[in-house]
């Protein structure tokens, strides 16, 4: 009898204890969330936030992180986000919202604390390699997050860490497949690399994963552009830009496929429209550049520095800090564009103006340091000194292809522009030598078409003339 | 867990486990041919980084979408996909006629397709004979079960055959990724888990306990190794070795799944579980093989080898197929190509077995009239074969335009069916006579004895049937009949000897068994408060080896009681076993019945015979017709008392001829039964014959005395013999015990008695007696009634006489009606006296009438 009993009481307990385990297990099944926050509702929108934030609607974004942090002020990982996403526009609020969020770490998991480390480490001190460093450490902590190798893998890219970053990548999508940036990050490598192949196929199942999102298909665009198939990248852009009407990137884009067909004019108009919509200040500097160099590209240099001037003009009030920044990028890339349209006295006092400051977060191409050699390049260019305007522009293309950018708009642009040098020192198979890396990926790019031609009977001409 | 169980509650669990595991079963195969969207890729099952495409369905979707073969399947409706396996759970996230969006690789290029889902089950053909085979496997040990419960063996072998079931049902099968395929799944690896160890478990039970002996010392030989004799003793029944049995499989499966999550590596997984347990199964599979063997080699018994040996084929030829081709090959050389080879022949196990158990009678189970397995089987075959048949022929009728009218196709399906109904009922023979000899036999002597006891009149070959033919029958030690017995009605063995203690039928322990009309164990009376005789005879009937008690009764009449002993394979009796002997008995009671109402109508039948022989030897002692005499009227009477009368009344002419000297003889015979009839016969014949040489009277008496003594003593004849002369009008006569005649002379207002002679002693009373007579002279107008003993004794119901006084009344008061019309009056008032008295003594007489003249006066010579 009493081993009856105990039996009875063993089997009891074991019922209870599954049910326990099983109501336990549901619950925390249920509530699955990955960062601290005392509202649901608050939870819903960070998700939202992040959402959108793959799928590079900044607005958006920054509107459910705000809300979200509306539900709970106290929400850390939402004011970081935010701050991200703000410090292109308003950097001070950033390092404000960072400084905050980074004061109340307690309560937090330790993937938040460290994720709060990283983003102080980025948005307040500006410290790249801390930032690497704490991501590398983030990683072997939480090797299974697939935000922290995200994270990292873009760190390793833009350290020019591009094998590593792609072993990251792929280590990503062994965890998660339908991680769908680590497609468009690895397409981006690949179009680097100029695998075309592979950059497609990637930027593919990046666009099968997400469908209802313009970056995918401004990515396709870009690729098929950098590949000459203008019709493709144009619907491509045009999906983007259905998808989302306000989808800056995909106008630039369109900007730059029109100008590789030497649709100048149509490029310009396209890189102006993408100045405008930009919040980015950085973008938008680089977009008034690339609508005035297409003007000047297509015939049009006495527009091209007025329209940059019109473009820069409504550049929002911001902080000084900012200001200056933005200036000294503003400067450059008048100098530029004063330098190609042939106004060197103009161009060497905005050289001379420009302050010595990095470039602004958030912007696209180089930094001020390069900027400065690309307007000294043209100014010599423009002044005679070919040969070393010719050496400055292979230093650029050199520096650019170290860092794995051997393709894409800037390079090309640099390429022609050294083409143009040598062709005017006559060193016509140099020049073509320049070229020809270009049309390899890119048979129908104009400009180069267009100066190849020219150096077919220019060479024939001077080759005769030198005989 | 479930030896501490009552009964009752281990029946309940047992019961319950085969619910859900049947459950659990048809939601498997219901899941399994529920339509689902389905996307006609026939994908390489251990492709990875996508979905290679082997082949493609023709005409499925996506061959109509545009894929082909050597394609590889990126991702379905905007999800990435990494291996086949990954794939059903895609597309149960969509609907049939739902275009999904297929990422496709092909070459270097990459594109999007959509492809509209059609439905499709899962379940094939094959998966379907593995169903079959698992409830194949599922009735047989119901069945098994149904008959003996309670055995630990059968117990073992239910649940066996339940997860053997699951295993079948539920693990070889594809994940459908719908809720049911959480339960179907846990199950199946239950199944996977237990079946190893109960399949182990059950041979080392079956077919008796398994007792290890390798490490007993032998005489003359040294003691065996310690490790040996632990082994041993392990082996034999430590409780740690089930333990370690059953524990074995769910831990290598909790090993191994680790370390293939931790892996990340589904290579390692055989249909959802890991290499290594399928591995195990195989491996417990053969120790049970070997068990078996074991048991088979080590029996000693030809009746346990036999059976053995055919489970043993059986088993092997079902088992080694599926542990080569269903285990080790997909777990080996990852093929699987043949596992249909491996599962098929496992349906040999279970039809081993019901072989077995049908023709051998395995697990001592009694196959009565159960034929619901094998002619459910047969029907189903048959039933298939008319379906193919009926499918073929419509295919082939209807194919032609003419023909394709569906009455056709329908009067075609039923000519099939009317066509095989032979074929049906020549197999279902066949069946018979292979299965169920034994049992037929059996069912024809249990026919030819109920019908030998309900037409068996008699007594002892119906006392034989109960007793030595049930025995035989249902192979008990022993039966006895107890019947009334004829003084006082207690129960004593029909044919003598046994139990020396009678049972009074009023005795307490006949009336429990008269109310319990149904054979009563021994063992159970004992809870039941007994008079000092019902305990005594149960005492005996103890000793004598009795069971159990049979009551043969009908009507709440007990007409025996069966005294039944165990049976000679001394096992117990089974509920069958009682249920024969209550038909026998009944059947026995109508037949002890018809056999003592055959006697009372056989017995009644003899009576009558002898009554109706007695009648015609009677009739034949009253003359025909009355003799006619000039001058003298007679008339004779006879009314007998029984169906058979003693008395009798003749004449006869003495002088040889119609004329002359008339004798008339009035008698009585003591008795009325045949002997008494054939004795008036003699004695009437010795006075005719005495007569006819010497008519007088007391010549005739005396002679006629000494004869009918000789005859018989102690059988008297009363006789009265009166020789009238008719001429001379007078009467001369000899009496010996009969009542002295009347005399009513003509004129006279009183009648008399004549002159009665002296010696009037019966006939054959005395050896040696001498009579003598009288003679009365008769006038014109006289009336003589001559007459026995029943007139006049006559008795009312108050128990009076006629008497003579009365009788004397009546013949006075009706002397002047004619003869017939006086005899009459004379009957009815002797009536009216005895009104409501039956009529005790017969009642005979002969009335003479003087009618002619006076005779002349004699002349003087």
């Amino acid at each position: 009898m009493r081993k009856n009993a105990a039996l009875k009481v063993v089997y009891v307990a074991l019922l209870v204890g599954l049910v326990a385990a099983g109501t336990a297990a549901a619950f925390l099944l249920r509530t699955g969330r990955d960062v601290t926050t005392s509202s649901a509702e608050a939870y819903r929108l960070y998700r939202l936030g992040v959402e959108n934030e793959r799928k590079m609607y900044p607005r958006e974004a920054i509107s459910a992180y705000a809300a979200a942090l509306a539900q709970d002020p106290h929400f850390v990982m939402a004011s970081l986000r935010l701050a991200a996403l703000l410090s292109g526009r308003d950097p001070e609020r950033a390092r404000s919202l960072v400084t905050c969020a980074t004061q109340r770490l307690d309560g937090l998991t330790d993937r938040e604390k460290a994720l709060a480390e990283i983003y102080k480490a980025d948005l307040v001190a500006h410290d790249r390699a801390r930032v690497a460093a704490l991501l590398d450490d983030y990683v072997k902590r939480f090797p299974q997050d697939p935000e922290g190798i995200h994270r990292r893998g873009s760190m390793l890219l833009w350290q020019g860490k591009q094998d590593e970053a792609v072993r990251e990548y792929e280590r990503l999508l062994r965890i998660d497949p339908n991680f769908a940036s680590a497609y468009n990050m690895l397409g981006y490598f690949w179009m680097q690399r100029g695998d075309a192949v592979k950059a497609e196929d990637n930027f593919k199942r990046y666009r099968y994963l997400a469908p209802d999102q313009a970056n995918p298909y401004d990515s396709l665009g870009e690729l098929y552009t950098s590949r000459g198939r203008y019709g493709e990248a144009e619907a491509s852009l045009k999906k983007a830009l259905e998808i989302k009407p306000d989808f800056f990137p995909s106008v630039g884009h369109l900007g730059t496929t029109f100008y590789s067909q030497g649709r100048y004019r149509e490029a310009s108009e396209q890189f102006a429209r993408a100045a405008q919509m930009t919040e980015a200040l950085g973008d938008r500097i680089q977009f008034a550049f690339s609508a005035g160099l297409a003007l000047a590209d297509g015939g049009e240099p006495g527009e091209a520095v007025a329209e940059f001037d019109r473009l820069v003009a409504t550049l929002p009030a911001v902080d000084p800090e900012l200001r200056k920044k933005l200036s000294t990028a503003v400067a450059l890339n008048r100098a530029l564009l004063l330098a190609v349209v042939g106004r060197v006295p103009e161009a060497e006092t905005e050289l001379a103006a420009a302050p010595e400051e990095p470039a602004p977060p958030g912007g696209k191409g180089d930094d001020s340091g390069e900027a400065r050699t690309l307007v000294r390049a043209v100014i010599d260019w423009q002044t005679g000194d070919l040969e070393s305007a010719a050496k400055i522009l292979r230093a650029v293309i050199d520096a650019r292809a170290k860092r794995g950018m051997e393709q894409g708009y800037y390079p090309n642009r640099d390429r022609i522009a050294l083409a143009k040098v040598l062709s005017k020192l006559g060193r016509f198979d140099e020049e073509r030598q320049v070229l020809a890396p270009i049309l390899k990926v890119n048979p129908r790019f104009q400009p180069a078409v267009d100066l190849l031609a020219s150096v077919g009977r220019e060479g024939d001409g001077a080759s005769v003339a030198r005989n | 867990m479930t030896r501490e169980l009552s009964p009752k509650a281990r029946r309940g669990l047992i019961l319950a486990v085969g619910i859900l595991g049947v459950l659990i079963a048809g939601m498997s195969v219901v899941d399994m041919f529920i339509p689902r969207p389905y996307d006609g890729v026939v994908p390489d099952p251990y492709s990875s980084g996508g979905i290679a495409v082997r082949d493609l369905v023709p005409g499925g979707p996506a061959d109509r979408a545009g894929l082909r073969v050597g394609d590889t399947i990126l991702g379905i409706g905007h999800r990435m996909l990494n291996s086949p396996v990954e794939a059903p759970a895609e597309l149960r996230q969509h609907n049939v006629g739902e275009p999904v969006r297929y990422l496709v690789r092909r070459g270097d290029d990459v594109f999007e397709t959509d492809v509209v889902l059609s439905p499709t089950r899962l379940g094939t053909f094959a998966y379907l004979t593995y169903a079959l085979l698992g409830f194949l496997f599922l009735a047989l040990g119901a069945f098994v079960y149904s008959r003996r419960s309670g055995d630990a063996a059968v117990e073992v072998f239910f649940l066996l055959c339940v997860l053997f079931m699951l295993l079948f049902v539920c693990r070889l099968r594809p994940s459908s990724y719908y809720w049911i395929d959480y339960f179907v799944q846990v199950a199946g690896a239950l199944a996977l888990f237990l079946l190893p160890a109960v399949f182990l478990h059950f041979f080392l039970l079956f077919p008796a306990p398994k007792v290890f002996r390798f490490a007993d010392p032998r005489p003359g030989e040294e003691p065996p190794a310690r490790p040996l004799v632990l082994l041993q003793r392990f082996l034999n029944g430590s409780p740690l070795l089930f333990v370690l049995l059953y524990t074995l499989p769910p831990v290598f499966y909790v090993i191994q799944m680790t370390a293939l999550t931790a892996s990340k590596d589904r290579t390692g997984l055989v249909y959802g579980a890991p290499r290594a347990n399928w591995i195990l199964l195989a491996d417990y599979l053969v120790l049970g093989l070997l068990a078996l063997a074991h048991s088979w080699w080590t029996a000693e018994d030809r009746n346990v080898r036999r059976p053995v040996l055919a489970l043993l084929l059986g088993t092997l030829g079902g088992t080694v197929p599926f542990v080569l081709f269903a285990v080790y090959f997909p777990a080996l050389f990852r093929n699987e190509r043949y596992l249909a080879w491996g599962v098929v022949p496992m349906g040999l196990v279970p039809l081993t077995f019901a072989y077995a158990i049908v023709r051998y009678r395995l697990f001592e189970v009694r196959v009565i009239v159960s034929r619901s397995i094998v002619y459910g089987l047969l029907t189903a075959v048959v039933t298939g074969l008319y379906a193919l048949a009926v499918v073929l022929g419509n295919a082939v009728v209807s194919a032609r335009a003419p023909l394709s009218s569906p009455l056709i196709a329908l009067s075609f399906g039923l000519l099939v069916v009317l066509l095989f109904d032979p074929l049906r009922r020549r197999m279902q023979g066949t069946v018979d006579r292979l299965f169920f000899r034994d049992r037929g036999d059996f069912q024809k002597a249990l026919l030819d004895m109920s019908r030998d006891l309900v037409s068996q009149l008699e007594r002892p070959k119906l006392e034989a049937l109960l007793t030595s033919r049930t025995s035989e029958l249902l192979r008990l030690s022993r039966v006895d009949l107890l019947t009334p017995r004829s003084e006082d009605g207690s129960l004593v063995p029909s044919r003598g000897g046994g139990s020396p203690v009678a049972l009074p039928v009023g005795a307490s322990l006949a009336r429990l068994v008269i109310e319990r009309g149904q054979p009563v164990p021994l063992a159970d009376l004992d809870v039941w408060t007994l008079d000092a005789v019902s305990r005594e005879f149960l005492a005996t009937q103890r000793q004598r080896g009795t069971k159990l008690l049979v009551p043969v009764a009908t009507r709440g009449r007990l007409l025996g009681l069966l005294a039944v002993g165990g049976k000679l394979s001394e096992a117990e009796l089974s509920r069958e076993d009682l249920d024969h002997l209550t038909t026998i008995a009944n059947q026995g009671a109508l037949g002890l019945e018809a056999a003592a109402l055959h006697e009372q109508l056989t017995r009644r039948a003899e009576v009558e015979r002898d009554l109706e022989i007695a009648r015609d030897i009677q009739v034949s002692l009253f003359p025909r017709e009355l003799p006619r005499i000039p001058g003298i009227e007679l008339l004779g009477v006879s009314r007998p008392a029984k169906v058979v009368g003693g008395d009798f009344y003749d004449f006869l002419h003495v002088d040889g001829s119609g004329t002359g000297r008339l004798a008339l003889v009035v008698g009585d015979v003591s008795g009325k039964s045949i002997p008494a009839s054939l004795l008036m016969v003699a004695a009437k014949e010795i006075v005719y014959a005495k007569a006819m040489a010497d008519p007088d009277p007391a010549t005739v008496f005396r002679e006629s005395n000494r004869r009918i003594y000789e005859i018989k003593r102690r059988m008297f004849v009363s006789l009265g013999y009166f020789l009238l002369d008719p001429d001379a009008l007078t009467l001369h006569y000899s009496m010996g015990g009969q009542p002295t005649p009347l005399l009513v002379r003509a004129g006279a207002a009183e009648a008399s008695e004549v002159p009665a002679p002296e010696n009037r002693l019966p006939l054959g009373a005395l050896k040696d007696t001498s009579y003598d007579s009288r003679t009365l002279f008769l006038r014109r107008g006289d009336l003589l009634l001559f007459y026995t003993d029943g007139l006049n004794e006559a008795m009312s119901v108050e128990q009076d006489f006629f008497g003579d006084e009365r009788l004397k009344a009546s013949l006075v008061r009706h002397a002047e009606a004619p003869l017939g019309e006086l005899a009459d009056e004379l009957l009815e008032d002797i009536r009216q006296f005895t009104y409501g008295a039956e009529q005790s003594d017969d009642q005979t007489f002969v009335l003479m009438r003087v009618v002619g003249e006076n005779p002349a006066p004699p002349r003087r010579v």
